[in-house]
């Protein structure tokens, strides 16, 4: 019998056999989980505010 | 050839600048199949290169950079030159001001001979989506170059330029790097001005150089980054290997070649230690949402979708579906991931793992097997790359050995924020430990 080796990252493109759940409900969901670790005395990052020519 | 190459010959009368630039412009319009390019500016290029012939002549030298061909990832701004960010959107834009990095590479004597191709708007990682057509990746052109600094990867892979400049918001310089086989640096956040850089999100993008050796993204950090030359040994660095995250679910060549890559530091007398590391998976969820606010805030004026790819376009319409205080927490988890960081740095000097998961897949693959497992592509191509975004840290793409098939396998080494020119030291011994073990066949 032949077996075809597998090539690692093998082409499985344009399967359409599943409809794609909604890409942004399933990320807002998982962060969602990820929220419940906050507390409320953890504040936001703060982005750096580089002068002109930093 | 590499900066000290070219400008060794230049300095050595052996060519001039302007020979040199003519050189490059007809290998490009001759060999360029992968369209790296979106404009080509030989006019300027060659008026630049008679000022820095006759700058050496009158015993004027800049520096490194003197007379160098570099590009530059069509979103940095160039005085009246068009930045297109490969969109339609910014197909006749002329910006009247260079960007700071311009600037600064003028000044050090590098001559830019064009602007790169890139995924459209910098927003993708496979550069397959650009309005100005796909880029091939030079190694195998049935493959994507990566992105979205596609094109400036290629043209350092191609030998055309020794450095070209991209940007990196999820990877966007590692990733291209990586399947393209060349070394890509993203420094710490805000070492290298993003001014007149087209954003994509401003928490997350990084400017920095894509070079064919280390050695490239030290010269030309000392000119945009300020960074000061360091020297590091291998013997006693404190090496992370991680435990979790960086090799889970990854393509077996690329477990080998990154596992060996380590063994070889540790012969050297590195201190290498498995150690696990704070969840990656729950950085790059709250990256992504990072990302999505904030380059729909970008283009929120924009409401046109026929001025988008419609991929692009559908990305920046599911931004609008993140609520503020989701973004709000992302930047506290943010917080979290900062302070978990820092103590993670005081046990070590560097973190070693895998650039991508993957060897460049094919241009037809939107989705790809990993041990078994069916990932997206571009997710696949994004998921070891974008948390360090999101922290800030320094990190450098460099080769690391090739698959049976010959594609390049890139290896990421990630420092504390602020250590860019340590971490380059680091890259530049490993580089060089690389290269001798693959002359003497240590690593297939």
């Amino acid at each position: 019998m032949h077996t075809e080796p597998r090539q690692s990252g093998s082409v499985t493109s344009n399967q359409t056999s599943e409809q794609p759940k909604d890409p942004v409900e399933l990320l807002r969901e998982a962060f969602e989980q990820v929220s419940k670790s906050l507390t409320a005395d953890i504040e936001p990052a703060t982005i750096y505010i580089p002068d002109d020519n930093s | 050839m590499t900066i000290r190459e070219i400008g060794a010959l230049l300095r050595a009368r052996k060519t001039s600048c302007v020979e040199f630039i003519n050189h490059t412009f007809s290998e490009i319009e001759t060999h360029d199949r992968f369209n790296s390019f979106i404009t080509l500016t030989r006019e300027q290029a060659l008026a630049e290169a008679a000022q820095r012939d006759a700058e050496l002549h009158a015993g004027v030298d800049r520096g490194p950079l003197h007379g160098v061909p570099i590009a530059l990832k069509d979103i940095v701004h160039t005085a009246g030159i068009r930045t297109t960010g490969a969109s339609r959107l910014f197909e006749n834009f002329v910006p009247e001001h260079d960007a700071v990095v311009v600037t600064q590479l003028k000044s050090s004597g590098a001559i830019s001979i064009g602007k790169t191709n890139l995924h459209e708007l910098a927003y993708g990682a496979t550069s397959q989506i650009s309005h100005f057509g796909p880029m091939l990746n030079p190694h195998d052109s049935a493959r994507i170059p990566g992105g979205s600094s596609g094109g400036s990867a290629v043209a350092v892979a191609a030998g055309w330029v020794p450095m070209a400049l991209g940007s990196d918001t999820g990877g966007s310089i590692r990733i291209p790097a990586s399947y393209c086989g060349v070394v890509g640096f993203k420094p710490t956040y805000e070492r290298v001005s993003r001014k007149g850089v087209m954003p994509l999100a401003y928490g997350l993008d990084h400017v920095g150089p894509i070079g064919a050796t280390v050695e490239d993204c030290v010269l030309t950090m000392q000119v945009i980054g300020g960074l000061e030359p360091a020297d590091m040994k291998l013997s006693g660095l404190r090496v992370c290997l991680p435990a979790n995250f960086f090799f889970e679910r990854i393509d077996e060549e690329v477990d080998a070649a990154v596992k060996n890559s380590t063994r070889l530091l540790e012969r050297e007398g590195a201190i290498v230690s498995e150690q696990r590391i704070p969840d990656l998976h729950q950085a790059n969820l709250a990256a992504r949402i990072i990302q999505a606010s904030e380059a729909t805030a970008v283009y929120a004026q924009c409401n046109d979708p026929g001025m988008f790819n419609s991929v692009v376009w559908g990305l920046l319409q599911e931004g609008r579906r993140v609520s503020g205080h989701e973004y709000v927490n992302a930047q506290r988890i943010r917080t979290l991931f900062r302070q978990s960081f820092n103590d993670l740095w005081k046990k070590y000097d560097v973190i070693v793992a895998p650039s991508t998961p993957i060897v460049a897949p094919l241009r037809e693959e939107t989705d790809v097997l990993i041990g078994g497992e069916k990932e997206n592509a571009r997710m696949a191509s994004t998921r070891l790359a974008r948390a360090v975004n999101f922290l800030g840290e320094p990190a450098i793409s460099l080769p690391c050995g090739r698959t049976k098939l010959g594609l390049p396998i890139g290896l990421q080494l990630i420092a504390r924020p602020g250590d860019d020119a340590r971490l380059l030291a680091i890259a530049q011994e490993v580089e060089k430990l690389l290269a001798f073990a693959q002359n003497s066949q240590v690593v297939s």
